[in-house]
Formats: C-alpha cells, structure tokens, sequence
C-alpha cells in the first residue's frame, strides 16, 4: 500500500540590514566619517515535500527547497582580493540586482517500525543560511553585531547532516528512549581574522574568513509525557571543530560552541489544581577559549601571549531553574490568566563567562585595569560571572 | 536609548561579579624576543628594549642581552649600544632624530637569527590641552579629558608624565607615589569592546602637580597595533570582550612587539586650584 502526502509552497522575503554609522556632533568631524552601506536583499523559496508510507513498517519523507537569494542596491560593494585587500568598489543604484545565489537543499527521512514499541530513523538534510550574524565577542550577551547577507565576499554557508536513531516507548508508552548519532558538515563557515574590526567599518567583509566545520555527536533522551508527573532526561556527547585558512596557522582548532558533555533533567509536576510546579537542571562542559601561554610588555603595558587557539576551557556550566505556575482562571475558560514565579540558577552558580589577565585590586577593594603606568601595578586573574539568583515574576494573559 | 540605558545597566551589574581567580597557564611559553621601540623627532638618546616573555603575571621579564642593533634610513645607519646598566636596552647616538619622509628599518641579530622592522613617521600636530577636575570628595584632582578616543585621520597616542613631588607634603614621599604615567590614545576605529571597556585605575593628585603631556603621532599600521594591544589589556574583561589573538607586530621573524616613529609636540600644565 503507498499513501502519498505532498506539500508545496512559496515564500518570498524582503530583508533590509543596517550595519550601524557613526554620527558625530562635530559637523567637520562628520564629514571624514566614511558611511556604512545598508544591505537589501530578496528570497524566494519554493519547497516541496512528500511523505509516504511503503507496506505497515517504512515510511520516507523527501523534499526539496529551493531557495534563490539576491542582494540589490543601492548600496556600494566593496571586492576583495585572495588578501583580504580592496581591489575595486562599485554602486549599485535602486533594485538593481548585484549578486544571486542558488542553493538546492535536498533533504530525506527513513523510518522503519520495527515493532509497535521500537523504531529507526535515518535522515540526511542539506540547509543553506544565506543571512550571517557577525559577531567576534565573546560575551555571552547580544545586542551590537551585525547582520550581513552572503554577497560577493562572503559566500552563502551550507551545511549537510546525516543522522540515525532509535526510539521505542517503555512501560506503555508512558516512557520514550531515544538515541541518535548525527554527523554535520559546515562548509563556507563564518570565521574573523584576529582582532577582526566589525563596527561602523565600511570594509567588514574583509574581516570575516571563510572555512570548513564539522560537529558530531550522540543524542540519549528519556521521556516522559503523561501524568501528572513529566519531564525528561537528556545526555548528549558532541564535539564541534573548526579550520579556517589563515586562523590558528591553519590549524584544526575546537569551536567556541564545543562542549562534549551537555545533561538536562526537566521534571514538570501538574496538581491539575491550578499549580505546576517546574524544575529544569542543566549541566554543560566549559566554553573553548584562548588563554595566554605567557605575557609580554610594551609601552608599559602587559599584553599576553597566546599559543593556539581555544587552548583551555571555563569551568563547567551547571545552574537549577524552578519555576511554580498558578493558574487564575477556571479550566475551560476563554480568557486564560496566570501568575509564574521563577528562580532562575536557583543555587546561585557562579558561572564564568570570561577570564582576564589585566585587572588589579584598587583600594576600595574593586577589580580596575591600571592606568597608572610607572611599573608600580600588580596584576591579578579575574573571572566574569552573570550573577547568582535571579527571581522573577510574570503575569500572563491570554485571550 | 533603552539599549544603552540596558547595556549601561548590565555593565554595573556585571561589574559585581567579578572575582579573583586561580587560573594556571596551559601549554609553554614561547621562547621568543620581544621588541618595545619608538623613535621620535626629538634630538636625543632614544632606547630600544628587548626581552623575553614571561610566564606568569607580574613577573619581570629577562632580558636580551647581547644582541646587534640597528637602525637605518635611506641616508644613514646607526648602531645602537647595549646600555651597561640596564641589560637588553639597546641606545641611539644622542644625535638621533627621526625624519619626516624618511623609511626605517630597525634590524636586530640575536642567537643566530635576524629580526627587521620598517616604519615611517608622520607629521606632528599642536594640541589643545588636557582638562582636570577636582574629586567631589576631596581636595585632589584627576585627568577629566585629554582627547576624543575617535577621529578617523589623527590616530595618535597621548602620554601624561604626571609630578607631584614638589608639592609640600608630598616631596618625601617614594618616587613611585609621586608621579604617575598614564597614556591615551586617539584611534580611527571604534570597538565595542572599547565602548564597554571595564572601569580604570583612578590616578589622583593635588593641586600644584605639574603634568606634561606628549602628543605621539601614529601612522595608520601603528594605530591597528595599538587597537589590538588594547583589545588585549585596557578593553579586555568587559562586557564584550572580544575573542583573544596575538597582537599583531611590523617585526618579522616569531618577534613580538612594534617598532614605531612618531613625531611629539608636547606641553606642560601646573594644576591650579
């Protein structure tokens, strides 16, 4: 028996990206600022999908997308050469298109019942990111990067996945296992040059290199879904690395976003009463990042000295987040309001974001980066933490 | 402006979770020399260091002594001598000045191997000066403003050499806690890291201190070194830190550090209350 489901669409978006200028008070002054051009693109996707079920055990999902993606004036491009130098710069007057890009994805879905309890699942996916956010901090906070399309220097970044897995319902479908082995392939992936310049800088794109990635990684998840009591467990192992011309001499180096060990323990307790009660742990290795092997001074100041790239790691992440749901309004209701009360890193971890070499103690006991260069200072390492408990109250209203 | 009020709040907010940590340096020291050198137009003695990474914070670098310097332009060669009283500083002729239009080369041979550097220098620029402003707690004062941190064509470095050992009262104190040496910098990019830049050390002094205040002249290659130096020390463990790299050097060779010509004008300013 063949049971066909087929889906298919269009989409077509608008995308307008402004970098950001600088505008100085100083009238002169604002003249010798060069102005950062704005990005104007289109998408138009076309996708189309069929789900079919061959005999009582397969079943395969196929599809495609096809996305085709333009950048349009106005604008000015600036080219590059194989060195990141300027070699021409071109306007680009209203809608006129300057760059296009074509990039099937392909993707594909085999599953296989081997009983009523157990299945496997096999997939393979290609998906295209055509808009690049770019950012080189390394702060856990966002909110100054710049979104950038690909264009003539920056190439659209791809990425292909294969994944199988195996799931089976435990205990009468009250649990669900899961396992899954995944393998990725970024091609064209984002990368900066050392110290890259990305604000109010006309010449951006000659900041950013182009290189390969790759993460791997196995995926265990328990489940459970009914009751009053649910929640699930989750272990995954994963590496991500990373090697891009001109970085880290070259050099395979792991991603900032590697972190092997990732548990999650979500418990949800509904009294169906009015109360949920939740409570969701996390626990992380540390976040790659280049520490110095050594320090050297010039002019006075102390700079360090790095070997190769994310050499070290912080400190692993771990934080517990309980939350207690009041429910206001009867079940049933059209107009549904509640109250949440949320503990957010509930044991009050201090989790390190970033470690520094270049601050000292004042004598109010604060952490300052010395200013005073007559060789008197002593410098001391310091970590960045977000703080420790944060509560929370919402109240929300839905209708 | 809710973003920067955001921002500006988050700042105060991380600022309280900072801490000392223990934190041991994974992986070797590399064995490589480092090059501290500026020339100027001033006719006088000008001195060239030379010295070795260090492995920990604080520590006092070892230097390299021994080593053959010189400095050329298209005219003339001058070779340094080692001063005998300070080991891996290597001095000018006390003739020398650097020139407009002029192309540098610093050359250093060391332990077989030779390091070189190239620069120029561009011209100088009259100044307007400092400002001071007395602390609203006390009777001392501190540097307000020097210059702006952004001009797209005068990048240069601003240096304070800041004396208040002969005000009464503060003559006998030790040296280091009667003068200050600070440095500012007007560059021609902006970084958010600089924006978001963690708190300075406070450097105050009474009424009566005499500041002298040196203006530097930074080519374009200079100022990149000097905004990569920053991204690695004065802007570096604030809110957006950016990913950490080597600075970058005009030495070849695996030398570290600059080798620059700058052109000073210079001032000087007696505090008055």
């Amino acid at each position: 028996m063949h049971q066909n489901s087929i889906r298919s669409g269009l989409e077509v978006t608008y995308h307008h990206s402004n970098p950001g200028n600088v505008t100085l008070e100083n009238g002169n002054a604002a003249t010798n600022v060069p102005e950062v051009a704005q990005y104007h693109s289109m998408e138009y996707v076309f996708y189309a999908s069929n789900e079919q079920r061959i005999g009582k055990r397969f079943s395969i999902r196929y599809g495609i997308r096809l996305p085709l993606w333009q950048d349009t004036g106005p604008t000015d491009v600036y080219y590059f050469d194989a060195n990141h130098q300027v070699i021409d710069t071109i306007g680009y007057g209203n809608n006129s298109v300057y760059f296009t890009a074509f990039s099937p994805e392909p993707r594909l879905n085999i599953q296989f019942q081997i009983n009523e309890k157990s299945s496997l699942k096999a997939s393979y996916n290609r998906t295209t990111q055509f808009l690049q956010i770019l950012s080189n901090s390394t702060s856990p906070f966002t909110s100054l990067e710049v979104w950038a399309p690909c264009g003539p220097n920056i190439q659209p970044q791809t990425a292909d996945q294969v994944a199988v897995g195996y799931f089976r319902d435990i205990s009468r479908a009250r649990f669900s296992f899961s396992a899954e082995g995944y393998y990725k392939w970024f091609h064209h992936h984002t990368d900066y040059r050392d110290h890259a310049n990305l604000l109010f800088n006309t010449l951006i794109e000659g900041e950013l290199r182009l290189g390969e990635a790759w993460s791997y990684g196995v995926e265990f998840m328990l489940r459970k879904s009914t009751g009053k009591l649910t929640g699930w467990i989750g272990y995954t192992w994963s590496r991500a690395m990373v090697q891009t011309p001109g970085i880290n001499n070259g050099n395979v180096y792991p991603a900032a976003y590697d972190r092997p060990n990732d548990i999650c323990i979500n418990i949800s307790y509904d009294t169906r009463n009015h109360w949920i009660f939740t409570a969701n742990w996390i626990f992380l290795t540390g976040s790659t990042f280049t520490a110095p092997v050594g320090f050297y001074y010039n002019n006075g100041t102390s700079v360090p000295l790095y070997g190769d790239k994310n050499n070290d790691r912080l400190p692993d992440y771990h934080r517990l987040d309980l939350s207690a749901i009041y429910t206001l309004n009867k079940p049933g209701n059209r107009y549904q309001h509640s109250l949440a009360v949320t503990l957010y890193n509930a044991y009050g971890r201090m989790n390190p974001f970033s470690v520094n070499f270049n601050k000292m103690m004042n004598d109010n006991g604060d952490f300052v980066v010395p200013s005073n260069l007559n060789g008197s200072y002593e410098l001391v390492t310091t970590s960045i933490s977000v703080a420790g408990i944060i509560p929370s109250i919402n109240y929300q209203f839905k209708f | 402006m809710r973003k920067i009020l955001f921002l500006t709040g988050l700042v105060f907010f991380l600022h309280g979770c900072v801490k000392e940590t223990s934190w041991p340096l994974q992986g070797e020291t590399p064995d490589r020399i480092i090059v501290d050198a500026i020339i100027t137009d001033e006719v006088r003695e000008h001195r060239i260091k030379l010295s070795y990474p260090v492995s920990e914070l604080n520590q006092k670098p070892e230097p390299v002594a021994g080593a053959g310097v010189l400095i050329s332009n298209e005219d003339e060669v001058w070779p340094l001598t080692e001063d005998p009283a300070n080991p891996g500083v290597y001095v000018t002729p006390s003739s020398f000045y650097a020139q407009l239009q002029k192309n540098y080369t610093l050359l250093i041979s060391f332990d077989g191997k030779v390091y070189t550097a190239k620069t120029t220098m561009i011209a100088g620029q009259v100044f307007r000066e400092l400002q001071v402003a007395k602390n609203e707690d006390n009777e001392l004062y501190h540097v307000d403003w020097v210059a702006n941190a952004f001009s797209t064509e005068e990048a240069a470095m601003w240096e304070l050499l800041i004396d208040w050992s002969m005000v009464p009262g503060f003559e006998h104190l030790d040296s280091l806690d009667n003068h200050a040496r600070m440095l500012f910098y007007t560059l021609p990019t902006l970084d958010v890291s600089e924006v978001f830049a963690p708190m300075m050390q406070s450097v105050i002094f009474p009424a009566g201190t005499m500041i002298t205040e040196r203006r530097y002249s930074l080519t374009s290659q200079h100022a990149e070194f000097v905004r990569e130096m920053l991204l690695e020390s004065n802007w570096a463990g604030g809110l957006f830190s950016v990913t950490p790299a080597n600075v970058g050097t005009n030495l070849s060779g695996d030398a570290a550090g600059y080798f620059g010509a700058c052109a000073v004008t210079e001032l000087s300013i007696i505090v008055t209350p």
